[in-house]
């Protein structure tokens, strides 16, 4: 690549992560404002920062409670997919039956499922058992939705690891069960890490289920943005705030594992 | 005493048969090869000894006890993988003490054993390295010395030298096959590489398509093939080969030139009989009079010189320990040792007596 | 795909009795669970199939594919297919285009290129639901950042959400910012694992670089690109909180896609048989849209393996 052009591409990755930072940087700015200076126009880039804003939402509205919601939630609803999911994987991934790719598909196909759709059923169910805004409820349903992602992944995880080692463990002297937890365990750990990642995003940031059947024991943070909508309009810079305040954990969390997070993501949807 | 047996073994894949009815016999502390074309059946048949593959039918006995139904780990066998299978995860002293540390054996024990087989094979500085910082030949080293720390009664290896450069597996021949000397274990050892099979076993299996062709110590299979497919498969350059129909004591070609017969076969009457002629490259000499061939490539290996010629309507090499200088084109006489001819039947391939 | 997985059934087996059962158990509470989801989606058949609106239950009958030819007679119903195809359309071309691009760009491998992908990452991991707040903020017509930076461009009175002309191109905006790093991710995934010989060979031929893209890398990046597709389509086709958090399906009925408007239907106009229809005709779309990507994809893993 000649140097001007490696310039350009370089000038043009630059533009476009600016781009995709700017929205989450100008929402970190407008929670930093006042009220008054958020709607402004011209817009300000050059203000006074303060703290107002969170320290309310901390002090009046709970925060802590919502937070704990969300990890309560998303580390719940992944441990019992893991639970299920690697079993169910391992068992694919083994020990293939005939019905092994029907099965595959089918629990895929499960993804397809419109939210809305089920959404009265399952809301007249969740009513019906005493669930409605209740964790439980949540991580039940949160659970059910990245079933499928989860085996699929896990299924993708372990057909990866070579079978020669497996047959070395063999005739070194493993049981299935020793070959499990000294051999096939530490080569997929990762592959159960990048899962288990993906799935706790997709749990932080579950908005729809979480708007619908809680109020205020089991809200997790999705659900708390939306009472920041109120009939007389939306309040921004403490909106942006509690947006902040609700998405900040992740961010963080995601860029702590982004390697894994990256080879989940590329690993399950292809090989 | 047999150490391993293989009787009558057939072995299916579902409806498709790839081993028929094979017998092996292999006596304690051989070093026994299972060579042949891809697809023969011989890695199948190595990991039905090891237990990695059912048997269909048959039997095999390994120190005489019936082990069709025994799980690999109780057969005492050691398996060095093509791919060398080590454990990624685990250092290369835990990949060796792997199997010890699951049969709870002794802490001292097994130190003494991983620094005994490390010795051996010069692993001595690479114990605690993952195998990621390993080269090929360490990665292979390492294989084999987590076969060698479990003293079993049976080595099985997986064709382990074709994944190493040319003079790395030149070296690790030699190096294998003085390890076994020592050891005296019983080795099987899978290869489609005749010059191995040659150079390093007791006894040579050469298998095809499912089917054992010959059995024997390799000087024996190079002298007496049993039939045309084996001597084509042993010695490089491999045999050359003539069709052409014996008359007047002499094996006559398609374009009239007469090759002299074995002795044993000039004075029988087997008159107008379609043979195969078969002579091997050592056996054809260059000379001043003799059966004419045109001369097509003069290749000199530096050890020899291999001419590849044209005659009686076939492609001819003679290789000779003394340098021979020819043009493309020119004709040079040749002579064979009659007595180092062999005849196949076209039909059968098998090699026919006297 | 059998074979592979048969070899490594083999590395495990065992005697015959345990082995016959023990996948079938393992696999058995995932199964149980994926039965379990088909409960409400019968349930929401059922309803489909009924005259159900809260409101008015003595009105309550099975009225059958009543239902259905009322939803089909309807142009309401017609504005939101329309619109739905154009949302998902537009998206997951944007997404893919993009995504290919930033993708091509970002192919070496260095510490930089490194750097910006993960930063890449970000939006990905922001709640789509947050993520239309944050261009809510950015677009609003009177103190929105971007309003006020096209109107140094000379773009005055840009309505963004709340004009049904640019509503949708406001919204498409918004989810192509979401989405498409997945679509970089996966892409570049795929770019990196192409063996390079093929491009070596054309480089020493001389053959020109466009060439090289569209006869080389495209088709040997196309498993990816087809599963890419497959998962953006099935997202975009169900979209439910960019658009519902940013405008809930207006203004007037130009964001109307089908989520949006059966959730308007259940719980404005408790309207819970029409509901149910509208997302049985959406399941059926996207169960025949995802048959045809999933053979697809499985033919070209098969070959890809074939060949490999």
């Amino acid at each position: 690549m000649s140097g001007v052009k490696t310039w350009l591409a370089g000038g043009v990755a630059w533009l476009i992560a600016i781009v995709n930072f700017f929205p989450i940087f100008w929402m970190l700015l407008a929670s930093l404002k006042t009220e008054v200076e958020a709607v402004q126009t011209p817009p300000l880039f050059i203000f006074h920062p303060t703290l107002a804003n969170y320290r309310d939402i901390f002090a009046l509205q709970g925060y802590a409670g919502y937070a704990f919601n969300s990890i309560a939630i998303s580390v719940l609803a992944t441990l019992l997919m893991l639970l299920v999911a690697v079993p169910a994987a391992f068992a694919m991934a083994f020990y293939p039956g005939r019905y092994t790719r029907d099965i595959l598909l089918w629990m895929l196909s499960t993804k397809m499922l419109p939210a809305v759709g089920v959404l009265v059923p399952i809301y007249l169910l969740s009513r019906d058992l005493g669930l409605l805004d209740t964790r439980t409820a949540l991580v039940i349903i949160d659970f059910l939705s990245n079933l499928p992602i989860g085996v699929w992944m896990l299924f993708t995880f372990f057909r990866e690891t070579p079978k020669d080692i497996i047959e070395a463990s063999r005739i070194d002297g493993a049981n299935v069960g020793q070959t499990i937890l000294y051999v096939l365990l530490p080569l997929v750990a990762p592959g159960i890490a990048s899962t288990a990642l993906l799935s706790v995003i997709l749990c932080w940031n579950e908005a729809f289920w979480s708007l619908n059947l809680t109020a205020h024991n089991a809200a997790p943070l999705t659900a708390f943005i939306a009472s920041f909508s109120a009939p007389q309009g939306l309040f921004w810079a403490r909106l942006s705030a509690a947006s902040v305040l609700a998405i900040a954990p992740i961010l963080a969390f995601g860029w702590i594992s982004q390697r894994q997070l990256v080879r989940g993501l590329t690993f399950g949807a292809v090989k | 005493m047999t150490a391993v047996a293989i009787r009558g073994v057939r072995k299916l894949f579902g409806q498709i048969e790839v081993l028929h009815s094979v017998d092996v016999e292999i006596d304690d502390g051989d070093f026994v090869i299972l060579v042949g074309p891809s697809g023969c059946g011989k890695t199948t048949l190595l990991r039905m000894i090891a237990g990695l593959e059912d048997v269909s039918h048959g039997e095999i006995l390994i120190g005489g006890r019936r082990v069709n139904d025994i799980a690999p780990k109780a057969r005492d066998v050691a398996m060095v993988f093509q791919n060398y299978a080590l454990y990624p995860h685990m250092t290369v002293r835990q990949n060796m003490s792997f199997a010890l540390r699951l049969a709870r054996t002794a802490r001292v024990e097994i130190d003494k054993r991983v620094e005994r087989a490390a010795e051996i094979l010069g692993l001595g500085q690479l114990l605690d390295r993952s195998p990621r910082q390993l080269s090929g030949g360490q990665r292979q080293r390492v294989a084999m010395g987590r076969a060698l720390v479990r003293n079993p009664q049976v080595f099985l290896f997986d064709e382990p030298l074709s994944n190493l450069d040319a003079k790395l597996r030149v070296q690790m021949r030699a190096e294998i096959k003085e390890l076994q000397q020592r050891l005296k274990t019983t080795t099987v050892y899978v290869t489609h590489d005749q010059i191995e099979a040659m150079t390093m076993a007791d006894k040579i299996v050469i298998m095809r398509n499912g089917y054992v062709e010959q059995t024997g110590a390799p000087l024996d299979l190079y002298d007496h093939p049993a039939n045309q497919f084996v001597a084509g498969f042993l010695g490089s350059p491999s045999m050359n080969f003539l069709d052409g129909e014996i008359a007047e004591g002499a094996m006559i070609a398609a374009d009239g030139l007469r090759w002299p017969l074995p002795e044993s076969f000039a004075a029988q009457p087997l008159s107008g009989r379609k043979v195969v002629y078969g002579i091997r490259p050592e056996h054809i000499t260059i000379t001043e009079a003799g059966i004419p061939a045109r001369v097509q490539l003069v290749e000199p290996t530096g050890s020899e010189t291999q001419v590849v010629l044209q005659a009686s309507g076939s492609t001819l090499i003679a290789a000779s320990r003394e340098r021979i200088i020819a043009q493309p084109g020119t004709i040079l006489h040749i002579m064979v040792d009659p007595a180092r001819a062999h005849l196949f039947d076209p039909e059968s391939g098998k090699r026919l007596a006297a | 795909m059998s074979s592979v997985l048969q070899d490594h059934s083999a590395a495990l087996r065992r005697r015959p009795r345990l082995t016959a059962w023990l996948p079938y158990l393992l696999s058995l509470p995932a199964l149980l669970v994926c039965v379990g989801i088909l409960v409400p989606f019968i349930t929401a058949a059922w309803y489909s199939l009924q005259r159900y609106n809260l409101a008015m239950p003595m009105t309550r009958g099975f009225i059958w594919f009543g239902q259905y030819i009322d939803l089909f007679t309807d142009p309401d119903f017609w504005n939101t297919v329309q619109v739905s195809a154009i949302y998902t359309i537009a998206t997951v071309g944007i997404e893919l285009l993009l995504g290919l691009g930033i993708a091509l760009l970002l192919r070496e491998r260095s510490r930089f290129n490194n750097l910006v992908s993960v930063a890449l990452l970000l939006p990905l991991m922001t709640a789509p639901a947050i993520a239309s707040l944050m261009w809510k903020l950015m677009t609003n017509p009177n103190f929105g950042v971007l309003s006020w930076l096209i109107s140094l461009l000379g773009v005055h009175d840009f309505r963004w959400a709340s004009d049904p002309r640019t509503a949708m191109f406001t919204v498409v905006l918004v989810d192509v910012w979401v989405y498409t790093p997945f679509m970089m991710i996966l892409l570049l995934a795929g770019l990196r694992s192409l063996p390079p010989q093929p491009f070596e060979a054309a480089r020493l031929d001389g053959v020109p670089a466009r060439f090289v893209f569209f006869r080389i890398t495209l088709p040997m990046l196309t498993p990816y690109l087809v599963t890419a597709t497959l998962f953006r389509l099935l997202d975009s086709i169900q979209q439910f909180d960019i658009i519902y958090a940013m405008t809930q399906g207006g203004p007037g009925d130009s964001l109307m896609v089908f989520q949006v408007r059966a959730y308007l239907e259940f719980f404005q106009y408790t309207n819970v048989g029409t509901s149910a229809a509208l997302m049985m005709v959406l399941w059926a779309i996207t169960y025949a849209l995802s048959n045809v990507f999933v053979k697809q994809w499985l033919k070209l893993r098969e070959r890809a393996h074939g060949t490999a």
